[in-house]
């Protein structure tokens, strides 16, 4: 293989990062505040569809996007206020989740399977994108791409240096502590689900309305559940997601361009290799279990309700 | 600094109380918590909240920091009278709390830990807020390692960490409550605290000191308010009053007095040794064994003094087999268990009594009745079936029997309190009379007359020739019960000794960390 092709297969792996870590980046703000959302695939779902009819409607692809973080942050409203105010249990409610948002998405998008619309434009940033090599891997794309990088060093920032991140990961450990030290548990944990679910919406957004400017049901086709693997993988630290999600979407365009090569190789077996890469990563990362510990959040899951 | 200084001086009843209680009354499902509690606190006064582990001192200072809502009564707070909402509230009026489960968060440092209260308000600024605990430090005389993880603390850091952060709060500190601080500290470390309280109060601070221990009482403290069954049974000036008076206020009716104890002979078989046992922790605050040794004889009561957190755990887990050691680490009757698995070592009979009363010593949401059978189905099977009935009797005449108060059997253990699940859980074990037995705080939050009964069941076994481990950071306790004691610090145990020759201020010094004086004491065992 050529330069140009590695190169267009390293851009390629920067898109298909993109909806990952929008969504990964989301849910570990959420996780460290001791919500575990398993939601993330339907919200994803919602968002996509949502931010397709959006953008189909107006004809404007920026705002299928805000449409989607908004659809999105609903649905992270609606995870917080079942599990924070109703205390139901979080691992169920992620799931019905999942299973309500696929529906949803199905219905509300049924008459618009087939459509198409103008995808999101690219956006080359100045003076970057014309730099050889990195011009064209990073900075020749469109708007939620560049949104998705920053995401992961804003997080990094917002947790390690902001007095809100340092609330937030209190909360996350201890929300008794936190209580009794006067914070605000309940609305940080309803702030961290929004936000996460908007994320996760955005990131259904990009599906729909670049990625792949159309809508088709099951689109997000397991993407979520990948994101929620990746904070898992990430060992909850904003900064390492970088890695997983261009591990796992290197592994996945790979396995399109050794096809495309003309490898002989089983397409299953294929489609299994970012699976397995994970599986092989987390046992790898699990070999130091104390230092996992130090950064899960401890109440990862569990529920916090203030004695009477 | 942030000490108001106006009003100097100790309980003087014409100054404006700084905080009063009157008629106070809070019930939980089963049990009368508080009743028409009342109370008054002064600038500058230490006023000492007496009273036996469930008496109702920790509702009552949770309800004064707005943890808790009271069911009636009202607060007076110099002079208004006000509703507190919750901590945050409390915090705002000027009050700091250091409660008996420290509210630190493990993972963050101690630095980040005070930013979470600390300017609220303002720009988040880690430097100067280091700076800010510098000059505390050295006003206070409260040492801390300001960058330090607070997982890498001692207990007595800790407490220094809570102090400190209740003294920088934003509004200034009128009002500190101390719930049982010193159970968790080192007779030096006592001290220590107990000079730093009194120079507080010089400045004008209110202190609410909530124990049990009538000594520290006395000697800190200005005023007391005896608590009993949640009820004010007295108050006194303590200059006025003496321990046995105090004694006697606090409990009621004597306890009956404890067995007397046969001596054991020093020969007695050896039923379970430990030799160079080494382990890793699998917690990230925990503690790491190393190269622990000791021997535990038939007939006697073998005593593990340490401050909490010393790795007592670790030793737990390897001693019953909640992890596996080296084989030979760890013998039972000569033969090698290290390997053997908890079920394995029972049949030995290894009995214990984990720490952890809710999640391993009993299952929270099963029923008494299940929980009994958790370790005696045995008992109850016939033809492969569980016989529910007689599970059922059983469960009542373990409750009968240990004054266990419950709302029924058949109700899940999280809804008893902390001190009748551990008579229930002690009950459970002690009836079936082990041969060994480990005991880690035997008499964790139960009354005077009930810790008799527990101390009394755990003789009543010594005598029947089997071996006891207790393991307790009460080092009073163990004094009474123990043949032997030893202490464990940093993962480490020290050489054993008889207890009628240890000395109290040397062990203390021992627990506090410094082992230095350990080889020189030899191998006594």
């Amino acid at each position: 293989m050529n330069n140009a092709v590695w190169i267009s297969l390293l851009a390629g792996v920067v898109v298909a990062a993109t909806p990952l870590l929008l969504a990964a980046a989301g849910e570990l703000v959420c996780e460290r505040a001791g919500l575990l959302n398993l939601g993330v695939e339907g919200m994803m779902a919602v968002g996509a569809v949502c931010g397709f009819i959006a953008a189909f409607t107006s004809g404007n692809a920026y705002l299928g996007l805000l449409a989607g973080l908004v659809a999105g942050l609903l649905c992270g409203l609606l995870f917080a206020w079942l599990t924070v105010q109703l205390m139901a249990d979080q691992v169920a409610t992620g799931l019905a989740l999942t299973i309500l948002g696929h529906g949803l998405s199905g219905f509300i998008g049924h008459g618009y399977a087939g459509d198409s619309i103008t995808g999101l434009p690219a956006l080359p940033l100045p003076g970057l994108s014309d730099l050889p090599v990195l011009g064209p891997i990073l900075f020749q794309h469109t708007l939620p791409v560049y949104v998705a990088l920053a995401l992961v060093f804003g997080v990094h920032w917002f947790l390690s240096r902001t007095r809100a991140g340092l609330t937030l990961r209190s909360v996350g450990e201890d929300p008794k502590v936190s209580y009794s030290l006067g914070l605000r548990v309940n609305a940080t944990r309803y702030a961290a689900a929004a936000f996460g679910g908007a994320m996760a919406g955005f990131a259904g957004a990009f599906l729909s309305t670049s990625y792949t400017p159309m809508w088709a049901e099951g689109m997000v086709a397991g993407q979520g559940w990948i994101a929620v693997g990746l904070v898992v993988f990430a060992t909850w630290r904003p900064l390492r997601l970088l890695v997983g999600a261009w591990l796992f979407a290197g592994v996945g365009i790979g396995q399109l361009f050794s096809q495309a090569a003309g490898l002989d190789l089983n397409t299953y077996l294929l489609s299994a290799l970012p699976y397995l890469a994970v599986v092989v990563a987390l046992v790898l990362i699990s070999r130091d279990p104390l230092r996992i510990r130090l950064n899960t959040p401890a109440s990862l899951g569990r529920p916090f309700r203030a004695e009477t | 600094m942030n000490v108001t200084a106006d009003e100097k001086g100790g309980a003087n009843a014409r100054t404006q109380p700084r905080l009063e209680l009157y008629g106070i009354t809070k019930a939980f499902p089963g049990v009368v918590a508080n009743a028409d509690v009342s109370l008054s606190v002064h600038p500058g006064e230490i006023h000492a909240l007496l009273g036996e582990n469930g008496a109702g001192k920790s509702t009552l200072m949770k309800m004064i920091y707005g943890l808790l809502a009271p069911d009636s009564g009202s607060l007076m707070w110099d002079g208004r009278e006000i509703r507190i909402e919750g901590p945050m509230q409390a915090r705002a009026l000027g009050m700091g709390m250091v409660q008996q489960h420290f509210a630190l968060l493990e993972s963050l440092t101690v630095a980040e830990n005070l930013a979470l209260t600390l300017n609220r308000h303002g720009r988040w600024d880690p430097n100067r807020i280091a700076a800010r605990i510098e000059d505390a430090e050295r006003e206070y005389g409260l040492k801390v390692h300001a960058r330090r993880p607070v997982h890498r603390l001692s207990v007595g850091e800790r407490q220094r960490v809570e102090i400190l952060r209740c003294l920088l709060q934003e509004e200034p500190l009128k009002l500190l409550i101390l719930d049982e601080p010193t159970a968790v500290l080192t007779p030096q470390e006592i001290e220590g605290l107990f000079a730093i309280l009194r120079r507080l109060a010089a400045d004008g601070l209110s202190i609410l000191f909530v124990s049990h221990k009538l000594e520290e009482v006395r000697g800190l403290c200005d005023r007391v308010t005896v608590l009993r069954s949640g009820r004010v049974v007295a108050r006194r000036d303590t200059a006025d009053v003496s321990v046995e008076d105090l004694a006697a206020l606090m409990v009621g009716d004597a306890p009956p007095p404890l067995r007397e104890r046969k001596p054991v002979a020093l020969e007695a078989r050896v039923r379970m040794a430990v030799s160079s046992l080494s382990q890793s922790t699998l917690d990230p605050h925990g503690t790491a064994l190393q190269s622990v040794n000791f021997e535990l004889r038939q007939g006697e009561i073998l005593g593990l003094a340490g401050v909490s957190g010393n790795g007592q755990q670790e030793l737990m887990a390897a001693l019953v087999g909640e992890r596996s050691s080296p084989p030979e680490a760890i013998l039972i009757d000569g033969q090698a268990v290290g390997k053997l698995n908890v079920r394995a070592r029972r049949k030995l009979g290894l009995r214990y009594v984990p720490e952890e009363r809710l999640g391993k010593g009993a299952v929270p949401e099963l029923s008494l009745i299940d929980n009994v059978l958790l370790t005696r189905w045995a008992k109850a099977m016939q033809w492969g079936l569980l016989r529910l009935g007689q599970a059922r009797a059983a469960a009542q005449s373990l409750c009968d029997r240990h004054d266990v108060r419950h709302p029924g059997v058949a109700s899940p253990a999280a809804s008893l309190s902390g001190g009748n699940l551990q008579k229930f859980i002690m009950g459970r074990e002690l009836d079936e009379a082990p041969e060994i037995l480990i005991v880690a705080q035997p008499t964790w939050g139960v009354d005077v007359a009930a810790a008799r009964r527990i101390q009394d069941g755990l003789l009543a076994l010594r005598e029947r020739g089997s071996a006891l481990l207790v393991i307790s950071d009460d080092l009073d306790e163990l004094l009474l019960l123990s043949d032997r004691i030893a202490v464990m610090s940093g993962g480490r145990v020290s050489p054993v000794c008889p207890v009628a020759s240890v000395d109290r201020a040397e062990l203390g010094q021992w627990m506090g960390g410094n082992v230095s004086g350990w080889e020189a004491f030899g191998d006594a065992a």
